[in-house]
C-alpha cells in the first residue's frame, strides 16, 4: 500500500491511495475549555440536515461528556482497544524526535491503516459497526464525573478502577465536553474503506462527501471511520455523513452576498468555543505558511489547537484546545503529545493569542486573515508563577478578499442603558 | 494461458489460434478446456414461465444442478468462509422468456435493514453482456468487458428501486430485484431500464428465488439469450453479516440453452 506523509504523526504512514491534497482544507478549532454543552450546535445541525424519517438517530454534530460519554457509545474506547490489541504496548510517541516535519514528535505505533497487516485482517482499516443500542444515546453519561470521591462512593459502577485513577491537586473529580463533527480527514478511513469509491474529498476545500447516487449501503464507511461519523439510513438503505454545510462554505447563502460562511453548528455556538476556516495547501501538499490565518496560527504556528486522536492516522482536520482540568495523561491519549505545550500557552496567553481567541464565534463569515491593533494595558496578574499582562487590543478579521468583517476588543465594551429608557433593549 | 501451452509446437500455434478464433462464438467449448462448469441444462416449457418459486413445474421439469459456492479471496474485504456453501440451480425457457431458480439453505430469513447493525439476505447471477465472446474475468467483469448482474435482496424500496410486493402469506412485504452492469470491482451501476423481474420465498429453512426476463430485448447493456451463456452466482447470508465482497461465489457456469 502507498505511503503518505502525515504531519500530525511526524512520519510517512500507510494509506490505501497515493498522497493527494486539495487546494484548501476545511479546518476548525474547538476550545473545550469554553463549552457548556448547551447542544445548540447539535440542534443547529439537526434542524438543518437530519430532520427526516430514517435520520432520527443521526447527529452529525454531537457533544459528549468525557470520559464516559460517547456517540455512538464507547466509540473511542473501542477503536483504541482494537489499535492496542493489534500492536500491544508499542503504540507510543517519540517526543525527542521533533523537527519541522514532526512538530509534535514521531508516532512510532501503528495507525488504523497499518494495524490490519499486523493481525492479518483482510480490510483497509480496523474498525467495527456500532449496534443500534450504541447509537441511541447521544450523550450517555452526561455530566458524569470521574475522580477519587466519586469512585469511592460508587465503587464498581462508574470508574471502579481500584486506585489507578487520576487525581488532580485541586479538582478531585473531572469531566469535560467533547464537541464532534466529521473531521474531513486528509486520509479518511471512510474513503479508504468504500468498495465502490463512492466517497470523495473535494479538490476545492477538502470536504469529504458520500456520493448518494453511488452509495449502495455496504456500511464499510460506518465500519472503518474511526470517529463513527458516516451513518447508515434505514429508509434509503444508504449512508450519509456531515457535509460541512458546503453550500455555506461556498458562499451560496444569500445572507452574506457571496462571502463564505461557517457551518451551521459553528455559527450557532453559544459558548463561543468554535472558529472554522480554510487553510491553504501548498504545491508540496503541506500547509502553506500563513500565520495571518487564524486557523494556521492556532494549529501550526502556536500549536495551541491539537488533532483528535492523531494516532488513528487519518490526519483529522478538527483541532481542539485541550481542557485545563483534565489529567494530562488522558488528554495526551486524546490529543497527542502536544497537550502540555498547548495548555501552557493557553493558561498565560500573550497578546496575539489572546487576540485571536476573541475572534471565536463573532461572525458567521469565514475569517481568512486576522490583525491586532495595540491598545492600553488594563490588567496584570500572576498565573502559576508566570506574569500575565492584559492589553485592550483590537482584533480585526478579514474575508477572503481582504475586506474587514469583524472588529472586537479584548475587553468587552460596557453599555449603560439610559435612565429615560430603562426597559429598552 | 493458451499461448503458453502452444509455445513448443510452432506451426500448431497458428493452427490452434485459427481453430480457437473460429470457435470463439461457441461458448460451450469452455466445458472442454475447463474454464467453466458445471453445465446447467435449460428445460423447455410450452406454457407461461413458472415465476412462482413453488410452482410444481420446478420440482418436476428441469434438471437440478448443485453448485458449490467458494470464498471471495480476490479483493478486500476478502471472505474466506462464507456461510452458504451450496446452491441448487434450475433453469427453464419458453418461446419468449427465461426463468432461473436458485435454491439454498438458510435457517434465518434476514429481511430487516433498518439500522446499521443489520444485514439482509441477497443473491445474484452474473452474465457477460457479450455472450458469444471471450469471457470477462470473474471480478465482476473488467474494463471493456461488461457484465450484466441481476441482484435480489430480501428487502425493498431502496431509493425507489423496483420493489416487489410479496404474496401476503409469505410474510415479506417487499423485495428488490435490480438489473445492473459492472466493468470490474467498484463499478456496479443500476441500469436506467430495469428488465428483470423476480421473487423469492423463504420456507422450510430455505430460500427459493426465481429471476425471469425475456430471452432477448433491445437493451444493449443486457445479456441476450440467443445461445448458451456463461453465468456466475453469488449468495450473501445476512445473519453472517455478509455484504459486498463478503459472499459465497461460483463461476463461470454454463447455462445451456439448447
Amino acid at each position: 500500500m502507498p505511503e503518505v506523509y502525515n504531519w500530525q504523526l511526524g512520519r510517512m504512514a500507510t494509506y490505501v491511495y497515493d498522497e493527494k491534497h486539495p487546494k484548501e482544507q476545511f479546518t476548525f478549532v474547538f476550545n473545550t475549555n469554553r463549552c457548556i454543552a448547551c447542544q445548540t450546535c447539535t440542534m443547529a445541525h439537526k434542524s438543518t440536515w437530519t430532520f427526516s424519517k430514517g435520520q432520527e438517530y443521526m447527529w452529525w454534530n454531537n457533544v459528549e461528556t468525557k470520559p464516559y460519554g460517547g456517540y455512538p457509545q464507547f466509540w473511542d474506547w473501542k477503536i483504541l482497544k482494537m489499535l492496542e490489541q493489534s500492536n500491544p504496548g508499542q503504540n507510543v510517541w517519540n517526543v525527542r524526535k521533533t523537527s519541522n516535519k514532526a512538530i509534535h514528535g514521531v508516532y512510532e505505533g501503528v495507525t488504523i491503516f497499518e494495524a490490519p497487516a499486523k493481525i492479518g485482517l483482510n480490510q483497509q482499516a480496523i474498525g467495527y459497526v456500532p449496534t443500534d443500542e450504541e447509537w441511541r444515546f447521544p450523550n450517555f453519561g452526561e455530566d458524569t464525573a470521574h475522580g477519587r470521591e466519586f469512585t469511592q462512593s460508587r465503587e464498581g459502577t462508574f470508574g471502579g478502577d481500584n486506585g489507578t485513577r487520576s487525581v488532580l491537586p485541586e479538582h478531585k473529580i473531572w469531566f469535560f465536553y467533547l464537541q464532534r463533527i466529521c473531521n474531513h480527514c486528509t486520509y479518511p478511513g471512510c474513503l479508504a474503506a468504500c468498495p465502490r469509491k463512492a466517497i470523495y474529498k473535494r479538490q476545492e476545500d477538502g470536504i469529504v462527501l458520500i456520493d448518494q447516487s453511488r452509495c449502495r449501503g455496504y456500511k464499510k464507511c460506518v465500519e472503518q471511520c474511526p470517529y463513527k461519523k458516516p451513518m447508515f439510513r434505514g429508509t434509503t438503505r444508504i449512508s450519509e455523513k456531515c457535509i460541512a454545510c458546503y453550500p455555506r462554505i461556498e458562499g451560496l447563502d444569500p445572507l452574506t452576498e457571496g462571502d463564505q460562511m461557517e457551518t451551521r453548528c459553528m455559527a450557532a455556538c453559544v459558548g463561543k468555543i468554535r472558529l472554522q476556516g480554510l487553510v491553504k495547501i501548498g504545491s508540496n501538499g503541506e500547509w502553506a505558511h500563513d500565520p495571518d490565518n487564524p486557523q494556521y496560527y492556532l494549529i501550526r504556528d502556536r500549536k495551541v489547537a491539537l488533532p483528535l486522536y492523531p494516532q488513528l492516522g487519518t490526519e483529522p482536520n478538527g483541532y481542539y484546545i485541550p481542557s485545563r482540568h483534565v489529567p494530562r495523561a488522558y488528554s495526551q491519549q486524546m490529543f497527542g503529545p502536544g497537550v502540555d505545550h498547548s495548555i501552557d500557552q493557553y493558561m498565560v496567553p500573550d497578546r496575539d493569542l489572546l487576540g485571536v481567541l476573541q475572534l471565536f464565534r463573532t461572525t458567521q463569515r469565514i475569517i481568512f486573515k486576522w490583525k491586532r491593533e495595540p491598545g492600553p494595558k488594563i490588567f496584570e496578574t500572576n498565573i502559576h508563577g508566570k506574569k500575565f499582562e492584559m492589553y485592550n487590543d483590537t482584533v480585526i478579521g478579514f474575508n477572503r478578499k481582504g475586506k474587514e468583517i469583524i472588529r472586537v476588543t479584548v475587553e468587552e465594551p460596557f453599555y449603560v442603558r439610559p435612565e429615560e429608557h430603562p426597559g429598552a433593549i | 494461458m493458451i499461448q503458453k501451452r502452444m509455445k513448443p509446437f510452432g506451426l500448431w500455434t497458428v493452427l490452434l489460434a485459427l481453430l480457437f478464433s473460429a470457435c470463439s462464438s461457441n461458448v460451450e467449448d469452455c466445458l472442454q478446456d475447463g474454464s467453466c462448469g458445471p453445465a446447467i441444462q435449460m428445460a423447455s416449457h410450452d406454457g407461461s414461465l413458472p415465476v412462482d418459486p413453488y410452482d410444481p413445474f420446478w420440482d418436476a421439469g428441469p434438471v437440478a444442478v448443485e453448485v458449490e459456492l467458494g470464498p471471495q479471496m480476490i479483493t478486500n474485504p476478502k471472505w474466506p468462509n462464507p456461510s452458504t456453501k451450496e446452491v441448487t440451480v434450475r433453469a427453464v425457457k419458453n418461446s419468449s422468456g427465461i426463468a432461473i431458480m436458485l435454491e439454498w439453505s438458510d435457517p434465518t430469513r434476514d429481511s430487516n435493514f433498518d439500522h446499521s447493525a443489520l444485514y439482509v439476505d441477497r443473491a445474484a447471477v452474473m452474465f457477460p453482456v457479450a455472450a458469444g465472446e471471450e469471457a470477462p474475468l470473474i471480478t465482476m467483469g473488467e474494463s471493456g468487458k461488461p457484465v450484466n448482474i441481476w441482484q435480489w435482496k430480501a428487502v425493498g424500496g431502496e431509493r425507489g428501486q423496483p420493489g416487489v410486493r410479496d404474496n401476503p402469506n409469505s410474510g415479506l412485504t417487499y423485495q428488490t430485484i435490480e438489473d445492473l452492469n459492472a466493468e470490474g470491482y467498484s463499478t456496479l451501476t443500476d441500469q436506467n431500464q430495469q428488465d428483470v423481474k423476480g421473487f423469492a420465498v423463504w420456507k422450510n429453512n430455505k430460500w427459493r428465488l426465481v429471476f425471469h426476463r425475456s430471452l432477448t430485448n433491445d437493451n444493449a447493456n443486457d445479456v441476450q439469450f440467443k445461445q448458451s451463456v456463461l453465468m456466475a452466482i453469488a449468495v450473501w447470508n445476512g445473519s453472517n453479516k455478509e455484504l459486498n465482497g463478503q459472499k459465497g461465489i461460483a463461476g463461470w457456469l454454463l447455462l445451456k440453452l439448447g
